[in-house]
């Protein structure tokens, strides 16, 4: 397949805008203009564009809910709080083609009607801020953003909100409580962002990797980009590999490659010629996989028929040399560092987890906790706020899963780890 | 049958009979009467008689934290729990007072005492000359503990 | 009702708003629903996840009551097996880090948390770990902070910055470690209002009043009305072996840090307990008798070498309306004149009962706007402020605020008119309402006063004569207004009511011969004809030697203003009747005992024109008397016939004198067209520049400081900082 998303990152100084423009950057603006705005939104909604931050959520449907309510102020923001571990799709975007987005983001804020954009980028990408404001300076530059673009009337202004370093901010309703200068903890649905988002106006939040899909989307229209990978949600994927394999990286396939495909033939399988033993699809709040799942497709409709989600699509691979009790302990300990401290399952479940996680690796368990652990999943799932809650159970439920030996083995040895 | 059963135990005075057997048979034994005070009887293990405070377990003062859950189980309403602030923000108990008269010996709150600190004696000699002996106080109380315990004397509390 | 839905709770079937949520549908269905996060004044949170319900044909296994919205046909279960196992594993998180010292906890008993375990019945903890702890934080003024057991339900959070637009708590940290805090944990600075401590479902937040005085199931619960300002709020005394112990909103409404914490004035050391009479020069304890005895023969000797015009009454703002009406009765049949008068009709806003009548206080979030124009209001009168708020934050209806100063209000107001004084914020205001020219803020608060529908206007608590009619000029221009005139004193309106005034005997009925007729024949008595001395003229009399006695009742002129002491040193006699020995009191020649107000029983007057029960939550100090029985003596030993044996009785004749009271219910308001004097256009405030000039005034917020009963607050007095005298 030809590469769209990545299309310019191998350009040497591809964020600099006439670099990008040399290459195609803004070219698609012009056709989006010569469309009415909802014909852009019903172009997105024909192509089943689906988000690409997680949950899945039909793109168009997002833009035609907020496009339809009433009021000239609305906002678009989007979400580079790239936080979950093992997720690193965007930040290519950010640092290597920064115009991709904002492309994107005027195309977009053209369609819904927004004429005021965010970024809201990760606290942790100090790179990316720099190369976003330098991109969106020369974007004001040439006339890009700001008023009357390209003499078509469109107004859009842009800028970058730098997050406080914290995970539940990618959380939509969290990152507009940030946005707007609160506490970073999600916010009650409905009203849906939508409708109410951000200052009590209508606000699309899209990921990155969306918002960039948009410009290649609106170009090659909605017909040839359905055809392009799975049937239930079409489009490339940026498939960010990390982990035991040879070929580490960010790579952008059609959605539904199979994860055979993914670690063997792109990545140049796992490293050392070692067992796969695990595969975490999607990011830490996704359910583990196992060598067994390597010919499920990586796209939304069947990885969870897998058991699992496609989640931002960030593949981690393990090999035979990996304790499972040790990544759970890594991912639960993130979680429960993470958890806003809102609702109470989360606050309090994911904290207590960690305990009995740190007790294990103390070599101080008991094969009983194997059976607190799952107790406290039971717990906390199904009662929390926001998906956080619902994600830190994740790994440890398809831990003790499909690895319960590595468990009883680790247990009954008494040993115990640094961490 | 049963009137003439009754006739004839009233003709041969039977009931009188049978009474007298029994008074003559009670004179031939030895007497059951024990001569209280001078011979007491040894208490029941578990009788409930006179309160105490035990002491806490620097044996400073009285174990007592306060929670007035006596006072609020006391079925005769007997028990006044008076607390204060401390200097370092601790509770104290400023006013422990039972009244006997009222007490009717239930034993419900050392039952309800969540740190055991009021507790029972055996003792059950509880008469006394002056309406306020029957007033326990919490020095009283705690006195009452060290007697019973057979502790040092002392330093009961604040 | 148009536009409802039907939803149907553990199968019982209601209609409800469609903007209600489950838990509101459920409430209406009269099924309880288990909440700690949730709170009526709140807006929804979602924090507990307490109030699960399960939905019929919902993916969802559990969903959130109080942040669920109803939809149509809604079938929604509130108690299933597997919602009382989920339930009771949130409580076991709950308890995971809660500390269990329920035995030395204030909040035992009424404890939301501990309430709900019980229910839920929990066993023993799968919890082995260490319990978190967080140090406690004892170094605020009034409020103690047991951080520990907090279960982060966020509800002072939300009040203090909903409710009472102050923010100060706010959560700091992440997580397991989130606690409520303040900015840098630094000790409270707020209004200290205590709602909070209120609000919160467990012992995490103390005051320090109430500490460990009592467990909350031995507190008897007296329903009364608090004294401190003219809002009348319902408060709840609670007692403990007779004693108080701590106040409550009577109503859950709101309490400020006056009403919930300046009780305590009624334990001052210094309260009066026996009568004194001044024998060479000093003031010495005597008997009732003796004390009587020398007020009787001093005020007869009087009236018989000088007539009776030359004593006079100064009756009280704090007593009951039984004994306002029974003081100027006393005057006017026993002693025998009309100079009866408040002085506080120095400090009542112009208007007030003539041309402002106040509207419902819960009424004020319901207009489409409200203006302020004077933005002390949240300190003189803090329910008013209160509404204000609501008005803001929950019904999002606009707000057009005059305030020189910076405060709470400007951040809720659309517009903020910054002028020194209210007069040159109208000269500016009136001309934009009118031709819609001025500064742009003027023009943007003309417009939103003129596009509403209803507004609310908050007249200030003393206006110039100017301001008076600028503000009646621009009330011409509203539409659907409603005046809240800010009453600062308590049962001003009450003695008002009675009156207490030279020239309207109770119920605003002009002194007058056909008035007096009637009242004669009422009372019995021989009335004076000719209206008497208003309270300035009282004073300025006492210099002229015209009046040479003063009874004042519950008052201190000397304690407001010391240049009264040389003018009250002329008079041959006065007695003063209060519960410290004031200022004024220390001038007296015989200085009576009253019971403090949570010591008697009588009815009040709000603001609202609200007849409200004033109850006893505990005995009389000492010998001390309620005002009523000691002016009955008083006038029995006079020779006048007062035979009252419960304040009751002083009502019933009340209600049979005076029209407005007549069928008023407890609780009721009388109605602004029943007055005498609705629509006159004149003034019953003695206020002008002149007067009052040596008045103390003070340096701090006018919340924590005013007067006789507020200083004498130990907790209030440590809100205090600094104080200045002028």
């Amino acid at each position: 397949m030809e590469k769209m998303l990545l299309k310019r990152v191998d350009i040497p100084n591809s964020a600099d805008i006439d670099v990008a423009m040399k290459n195609g950057a803004y070219s698609t603006l012009a056709t989006a203009f010569g469309m009415r705005p909802v014909d852009v939104v019903n172009e997105v909604k024909r192509a089943n564009l689906r988000g690409r931050g997680g949950a899945g959520f039909p793109t168009g449907l997002k833009w035609e809910l907020c496009s339809r309510v009433p009021g000239s102020l609305k906002y678009l923001l989007c979400n580079a709080d790239e936080g979950e571990p093992g997720t690193f799709k965007d930040r290519f975007i950010l640092l290597q083609d920064p115009h991709l987005l904002i492309e994107g983001m005027i195309i977009s804020g053209f369609a819904i009607g927004a004429e005021r954009g965010y970024i809201y980028l990760r606290y942790e990408y100090p790179t990316a801020l720099v190369v976003l404001e330098k991109a969106i300076e020369q974007a004001y530059a040439k006339g890009y953003l700001g008023k009357n673009i390209l003499g078509k009337g469109v107004n859009f202004d842009l800028s970058v909100h730098r997050g406080a370093g914290a995970y539940i901010c990618g959380e939509e309703t969290a990152l507009i409580e940030s946005l707007e200068g609160k506490r970073g903890q999600p916010r009650i649905r409905p009203p849906f962002p939508a409708s109410q988002g951000a200052w009590r106006k209508p606000t699309v939040i899209n990921n990155v990797e969306t918002l960039s899909n948009i410009p290649y989307l609106i170009a090659m229209g909605a017909d040839a980009y359905a055809k392009i990978g799975a049937e239930t949600a079409p489009g490339p994927k940026l498939y960010g590999v990390s982990g035991m394999v040879n070929k580490p990286g960010v790579y952008e396939l059609p959605m539904g490659t199979t994860l055979r495909d993914i670690i063997y033939t792109h990545c140049g399988g796992v490293r050392g010629g070692k067992k796969l033993k695990a595969i975490i699809p999607g990011g830490a709040s996704t359910p583990i996989l196992t060598e067994q799942h390597l010919d499920v497709t990586m796209d939304f409709n069947s990885l969870v028929a897998a058991g699992s989600m496609l989640g931002s699509g960030a593949v981690m691979v393990m090999d035979e040399t990996v304790n499972m009790v040790n990544v759970a302990y890594v991912l639960v300990r993130f979680f429960a560092h993470e958890s806003c401290g809102k609702c109470t399952p989360c606050r309090e479940g994911t904290s207590w987890l960690y305990q009995v996680y740190k007790r294990l690796m103390h070599g101080e368990g008991k094969l009983d906790d194997i059976d607190l652990l799952l107790y406290i999943c039971d717990t906390v799932k199904g009662k929390c706020f926001c998906p956080l809650g619902e994600g830190a159970i994740q790994p440890v439920l398809s831990s003790i899963k499909h690895f319960r030996g590595d468990y009883e083995q680790w247990i009954k040895s008494g040993k115990s780890a640094h961490v | 049958m049963n009137k003439l059963t009754k006739a004839l135990r009233m003709v041969f005075m039977i009931e009188i009979v049978e009474g007298m057997t029994l008074t003559l048979k009670t004179m031939l034994k030895p007497a059951v009467t024990r001569q209280y005070p001078t011979f007491k009887r040894k208490s029941f293990a578990g009788s409930r008689g006179l309160h105490y405070m035990d002491r806490d377990d620097s044996g400073m003062k009285e174990r007592c934290i306060g929670c007035g859950l006596c006072e609020a189980v006391c079925p005769a309403k007997a028990i006044t729990v008076v607390t204060e602030k401390g200097p370092n923000q601790e509770k104290v108990v400023s006013a422990y007072e039972l009244d006997l008269l009222r007490c009717v010996f239930c034993g419900f709150c050392v039952d309800a005492c969540p740190v055991n600190a009021i507790k029972m004696t055996p003792n059950f000699e509880l008469a006394c000359y002056s309406r306020r002996d029957v007033f326990l106080t919490k020095d009283r109380l705690v006195a009452e503990g060290d007697k019973y315990l057979g502790k040092k004397k002392g330093g009961a509390g604040k | 009702m148009e536009n409802t839905v039907t939803v149907t709770i553990d199968g019982i079937t209601v209609k409800v708003k469609p903007t209600a949520t489950i838990l509101e549908a459920a409430k209406a269905a009269g099924v309880r629903i288990p909440v700690l996060c949730a709170d009526d004044k709140l807006h929804p949170y979602g924090s507990c996840r307490i109030c699960i319900v399960e939905i019929e044909k919902s993916p969802r296994k559990f969903t959130p009551s109080c942040t669920t919205p109803v939809t149509d046909n809604m079938s929604v279960k509130t108690m299933t097996p597997d919602l009382a196992e989920a339930r009771k594993r949130i409580l076991e998180l709950l308890l995971n880090n809660h500390p269990l010292d329920c035995p030395i906890c204030d909040k035992a008993g009424s404890c939301q948390l501990q309430d709900l375990v019980h229910e839920y019945g929990l066993g023993p903890s799968k919890f082995t770990e260490k319990k978190r702890t967080v140090a406690p934080s004892y170094h605020s003024n009034v409020i103690d902070r047991e951080v520990s057991r907090c279960v982060l339900c966020g509800k002072c959070v939300r009040v203090c910055r909903e409710q009472n637009a102050v923010g100060e708590l706010a959560f700091t940290r992440r997580g397991d470690k989130s606690k409520v805090s303040t900015d840098f944990d630094q000790p409270l600075d707020c209004e200290f209002c205590g709602e909070c401590v209120e609000i919160c479902p467990v012992g995490a937040l103390t005051t320090k009043q109430f500490k460990f005085k009592g467990r909350t199931w031995n507190l008897e619960r007296i329903q009364s009305v608090c004294n401190y300002c003219g809002c009348g709020c319902r408060t709840s005394f609670e007692t403990r072996l007779g004693r108080i112990v701590r106040v409550r909103s009577g109503a859950r409404n709101y309490l400020c840090s006056k009403g919930r914490f300046g009780w305590d004035a009624v334990h001052h050391q210094d309260r009066l307990t026996t009568p004194l009479v001044r024998v060479s020069g000093e003031l010495v304890p005597a008997t009732w008798d003796e004390a009587l005895a020398m007020v009787v023969t001093n005020l007869n000797v009087i009236k018989n070498k000088k007539g009776a015009d030359s004593i006079g009454g100064l009756g009280s703002v704090r007593t009951t309306n039984e004994e306002s009406y029974l003081f100027q009765k006393f005057m006017r049949t026993v002693v025998g004149t009309n100079n009866v008068d408040l002085l506080a009709r120095l400090k009542v806003p112009k208007g007030l009962n003539t041309v402002f009548f106040s509207g419902e206080l819960s009424k004020i979030s319901d207009h489409d706007a409200v203006l302020v124009l004077d933005g002390d209001v949240g300190e003189l009168n803090p329910l008013m402020g209160i509404e204000i708020v609501r008005a803001v934050n929950r019904n999002y209806k606009k707000l057009v605020l005059v305030n020189s100063g910076f405060n709470k209000f400007n951040r809720l107001a659309s517009v903020v008119l910054d002028y020194l004084a209210p007069e040159a914020a109208l000269a500016d205001l009136l001309p934009a309402m009118k031709s819609g020219k001025g500064g742009d803020r003027v023009v943007a608060a003309a417009a939103i006063l003129k596009e509403a529908a209803s507004v609310a206007v908050i007249i200030p608590g003393r206006t110039t004569d100017k301001e008076f009619s600028q503000i009646k000029e621009l009330l011409s221009l509203l539409k659907g207004v409603t005046t809240y005139p800010i009453v600062r004193r308590s049962n001003l309106q009450g003695a008002m009511d009675m009156g207490v005034l030279p020239d309207y005997y109770p119920g605003y009925q002009k002194v007058g011969s056909d008035t007096m007729n009637r009242f004669a024949g009422s009372w019995d008595a021989i009335l004076p004809e000719a209206p008497g001395l208003n309270a300035l003229e009282m004073l300025a009399g006492i210099k002229t030697g015209k009046v040479s006695a003063l009874y004042i009742m519950g008052d201190d002129p000397a304690g407001s203003d010391r240049g009264l002491k040389d003018i009250l040193n002329k008079l041959e006699f006065l007695v003063v009747q209060d519960i410290f020995l004031t200022e004024t009191a220390k001038l007296a020649d015989v200085v009576l005992p009253a019971c403090s107000w949570a010591e008697k029983y009588g009815t009040v007057t709000s603001l609202e024109r609200r007849l409200q029960q004033v109850s006893r939550a505990e005995e009389p100090l000492g010998e001390s008397k309620p005002d009523w029985d000691i002016i009955q003596t008083l006038a029995r030993k006079m020779g006048g016939p007062m035979h009252y044996g419960t304040p009751a009785d002083i009502l019933n004749e009340i209600r049979s004198m005076v029209p407005l009271y007549a069928d008023l219910a407890m609780g009721g308001i009388w109605a602004r067209e029943r007055s005498p004097l609705a629509g006159a256009d004149m003034d019953l405030s003695l206020w002008s520049d002149t007067v009052m000039k040596n008045e103390v005034i003070t340096a701090d917020r006018l919340l924590f400081s005013s007067g006789t009963m507020i200083g004498r607050s130990r907790e209030i007095s440590t809100l205090c900082r600094t104080k200045a005298e002028v």
